[in-house]
């Protein structure tokens, strides 16, 4: 997530909101944020009902109770354009996320 | 590894992505901002959205 940041401006420039979500509850989301000095974008809390939205997108860790490590693009018209359920450790690339917002109108 | 355990239900291209609407930090998160709802509709028309679901606060990556 903290990477999203050194990135912004070129989600701003693809007209690009970013949406964080995790199963956190919001106060500990905004420590981990203050943290790491701050974030130019909000992170969401999935917290109750437990990981409900992380279900409707299929990305719900049964076994724990946390989510995926996922990215959806979501287009101007409510569409998904990309999608990636990455392994859990590692940070999704960031290069892919941008050439699936260039393809965007 | 996400091959590990297949979902009964998953998101694809094309599809229309859920709403949903949940508690946030407020826009800019750790830099005091008030918090508040986030809805995905509300983006809807005016900007695309990178959703980006992680396991948990505090951890590396």
């Amino acid at each position: 997530m903290p990477s999203y940041e050194d990135d912004l401006s070129e989600f701003e420039r693809r007209n690009a909101q970013v949406l964080g979500i995790s199963t956190d509850q919001v106060p500990t989301n905004e420590a981990w944020a203050k943290s790491m000095g701050g974030l130019s974008y909000p992170l969401l809390s999935d917290h109750w009902p437990h990981g409900h939205v992380a279900a409707l997108y299929g990305v719900l860790r049964g076994e724990t109770g946390v989510c995926e490590r996922a990215i959806f693009v979501v287009d101007r018209h409510g569409k998904i354009a990309y999608v990636d359920i990455h392994a859990i450790s590692e940070q999704p690339p960031t290069d892919k996320i941008m050439a699936a917002l260039d393809k965007l109108k | 590894m996400a091959a590990q355990r297949k979902p009964v239900w998953r998101v694809e291209v094309g599809d229309d992505a859920p709403d949903f609407e949940l508690p946030a930090t407020g826009d800019t998160a750790g830099k005091g901002a008030q918090r508040k709802k986030v809805k995905l509709s509300d983006y809807r028309g005016k900007k695309n959205v990178v959703i980006a679901f992680y396991p948990a606060a505090f951890t590396p990556v």
